[in-house]
């Protein structure tokens, strides 16, 4: 367990890094998850519209610092001089000294969202008197949430592959170390408690497929879900994946007692909904949607074949008979994997060219020693098929979920939430890539390259960070 | 455990050469303009566009055009700087490129390029690309295959830069402590920190478990 701190220690050390690498405001939709934030501390409500009009502390600070020449064009810099640092200062001084109520009611894109990580953060940002004091401070809760991410990772290698103790250090480190988990974690997003939450679902999930599931961990998992849900609504695609395999861990814990097994996937499911179902209650008792503004996606969203088609190649190849809906794009390659690699800012901050093409041969190596395992621990795999089919339907259900609200905005945005941040969820899964891959180079090679590993991924975080201080500061 | 350790410091040891051989390197900058702020929308140009913008004057050594184009994931481009009608230097970027410019490198030119035409050609695609720049008279603006948007594009030119990043360090860090509530020098020598502590922390755990 002690390893599993040090990985959580690493991970939050880097995300603080990169809040402070990351100019303010300068990370995908920072400005509108703070106006959340802010206005709930000033009205105790949610946002109720998508209006994007910030409180005016917070106009200031986008004005003064640049905001809209610097995002999207990567040739701008931040503000440079101490003029500029002053007229920022004198702006916000001004600002405060003047009573301005707040009319709007909305936070942009974030609007949308369930309050649970906004809530918290009304304790950073009620401890700091400036509004980029309180980015900052509401940043490192961020960090920390990057740290509950690896710790979690940690402890699902440890649950997943119980023989390979010496390697589960290296899951752990490499999810720690990931550059797109501290630069979303150093930023005030949802996403950061997104990662860590889906990461503490993995690891419930494989205690209980190894432990057997009690009443007592149904409970967890449910209410691991309900947390979840309450975070941010990318969360819903890993539920049916959750879901079947709580029933599957409950017929399971049903063979020797029926009850118990009733009984756990009652507490799991009930636990789980408990949210969704008080909130859509408020809402109809108050005369609204019963999913808010969520309802309104719900009842605009569609099924065919073209969006099935659609949401296939947005991650993989287009098979015979489909229409091409990328064309001159490998997907799989070029939004996925260079995504990954490093594309940061506002999607504008990124490395020369030649650098995606280099990446493939570490990850290629990766690749090819984790199917080796894969290959020698067969038996074992075909042992533990429904624990695979739980894992793998959490991934395909937030792989679907991505590519159906990418296809709302298709064609005139090809392919507008093909973040690769938005697979963060599945880190736990990364984290066993990687044990699998020191272990597929044997015991007396492993250590070493589990060494490699995590030394690739730690100049992989570093480099994305002098790549970020050079585009906005250099 | 021993090649563990040895992986471990051979490892550290080529992160903070790779580190040492990136600060060595001059970055672009940008040596000339066309003069126009990309604040206005050109329309929208789709699959099989080839914009040509008249009376762009290309400076030598220029390493790369920044042309003012928007999109998500925008296509592959193709960058043709012509004198008269003849095609002097040229250059492409792949597609996937994103945000408000696209940056497409060209081989420099060993002298200066007035009067130049500069033509982009988008490869095919449904996404659409929005060129960014100033209204002109339609004498003077980009055209796409010969029909005149409502103004022309802002065009940068970049070169290798002539300082290295070691030079450059010290007005970085500067930098780096602007923007902030309780800012200072001391936040690039934090953020060093932070990361040294992280290496230390990994290094340690590495060292503990991989026995």
């Amino acid at each position: 367990v002690r390893a599993a701190w040090l990985c959580a220690i690493v991970a939050g050390l880097s995300a603080a890094c990169w809040s402070l690498v990351t100019p303010a405001f300068q990370a995908p939709d920072e400005q509108d998850h703070y106006g959340y934030v802010a206005l709930l501390a000033h009205t105790g409500r949610p946002p109720s519209s998508s209006d994007e009009v910030a409180e005016p502390e917070e106009l200031v600070a986008l004005i003064d610092l640049r905001y809209l020449s610097l995002r999207h064009q990567p040739r701008n810099r931040a503000i440079s001089a101490q003029a500029e640092q002053r007229t920022l200062e004198e702006g916000l001084e001004e600002v405060r000294q003047q009573h301005f109520e707040r009319r709007s009611t909305g936070a942009g894109v974030a609007s949308s969202e369930p309050p649970l990580y906004y809530a918290l953060e009304l304790i950073p940002y009620g401890m700091a008197g400036t509004v980029l004091d309180r980015l900052a401070l509401m940043r490192l809760l961020s960090a920390l949430m990057a740290a509950i991410t690896a710790l979690f990772a940690y402890l699902f290698v440890r649950e997943t592959l119980p023989r390979a103790r010496w390697a589960w250090v290296v899951g752990g480190l490499g999810v720690a170390l990931v550059p797109l988990l501290g630069f979303m974690s150093g930023a005030v997003n949802p996403d950061s408690m997104l990662f860590a939450v889906s990461s503490a679902l993995f690891y419930c999930l494989a205690r209980a497929f190894r432990r057997g599931l009690t009443p007592r961990m149904a409970m967890h998992i449910g209410a691991v879900i309900a947390v979840g849900l309450l975070t941010k609504l990318n969360f819903v695609g890993l539920v049916p994946g959750a879901i079947f395999g709580v029933v599957v861990l409950s017929m399971r814990a049903a063979r020797p007692r029926a009850r118990i097994g009733v009984r756990s996937l009652a507490l799991a499911c009930g636990v789980a909904i408990s949210p969704v179902v008080l909130y859509a209650t408020v809402n109809t008792l108050s005369n609204h949607a019963p999913l808010g503004i969520v309802s309104h996606a719900l009842s605009s969203s569609h099924v065919s074949l073209g969006e099935i088609g659609y949401i296939w190649q947005l991650y993989l190849p287009r098979l015979p008979g489909m229409g091409s809906d990328f064309p001159g794009l490998f997907t799989t390659r070029q939004l996925w994997f260079n995504g990954y690699v490093g594309l940061y800012g506002w999607f504008d901050t990124t490395f020369p060219g030649w650098v995606y093409n280099v990446a493939l041969i570490p990850a290629g190596v990766i690749a090819a020693l984790c199917i080796r395992e894969l290959l020698l621990s067969r038996r074992v795999l075909r042992a533990r098929v429904a624990e695979l089919a739980t894992y793998s339907l959490m991934a395909v259900g937030l792989l679907t979920l991505i590519g159906a609200a990418s296809y709302t905005g298709f064609p005139a945005r090809s392919s507008e939430f093909a973040e690769a941040r938005y697979l963060l969820p599945l880190l736990p899964l990364l984290a066993t890539v990687l044990v699998l891959a020191a272990r597929g180079a044997g015991r007396r090679w492993g250590p070493a390259v589990g060494v490699w590993i995590v030394v690739l991924f730690f100049a992989h975080d570093l480099f994305s960070q002098l790549l970020v201080v050079s585009r906005f500061y250099g | 455990m021993r090649e563990a350790r040895v992986a471990l410091v051979a490892g550290l040891a080529l992160t903070i050469l790779a580190i040492g051989a990136m600060l060595s390197h001059s970055p672009a900058a940008v040596i000339r303009t066309n003069g126009l702020a990309a604040t206005v929308p050109l329309g929208h140009v789709g699959e099989n566009a080839r914009l040509c913008q008249r009376g762009e004057e290309v400076p030598r050594d220029t390493s790369a055009l920044v042309v003012s184009l928007s999109a998500f994931h925008g296509p592959r481009l193709k960058a043709e700087v012509l004198a008269g009608a003849r095609v002097v230097d040229d250059g492409s970027l792949g597609s996937d490129w994103t945000g408000r410019t696209a940056t497409i490198p060209v081989r420099p030119p060993a002298i200066a390029i007035p009067q130049a035409t500069i033509c982009v050609a988008l490869s095919t695609r449904h996404e659409q690309v929005t060129p960014f720049g100033q209204p002109t008279a339609p004498a003077l603006a980009a055209r796409d295959n010969g029909s005149a948007l409502p103004g022309r594009m802002r065009i940068e030119y970049l070169a290798s830069g002539t300082r290295s990043w070691w030079s450059l360090a010290a007005s970085t860090a500067e930098h780096m402590g602007l923007g902030r509530g309780a800012g200072g020098i001391w936040v690039p020598f934090l953020a060093g920190a932070l990361m040294a502590a992280a290496a230390v922390t990994a290094a340690a755990a590495l060292l503990r478990e991989l026995r």
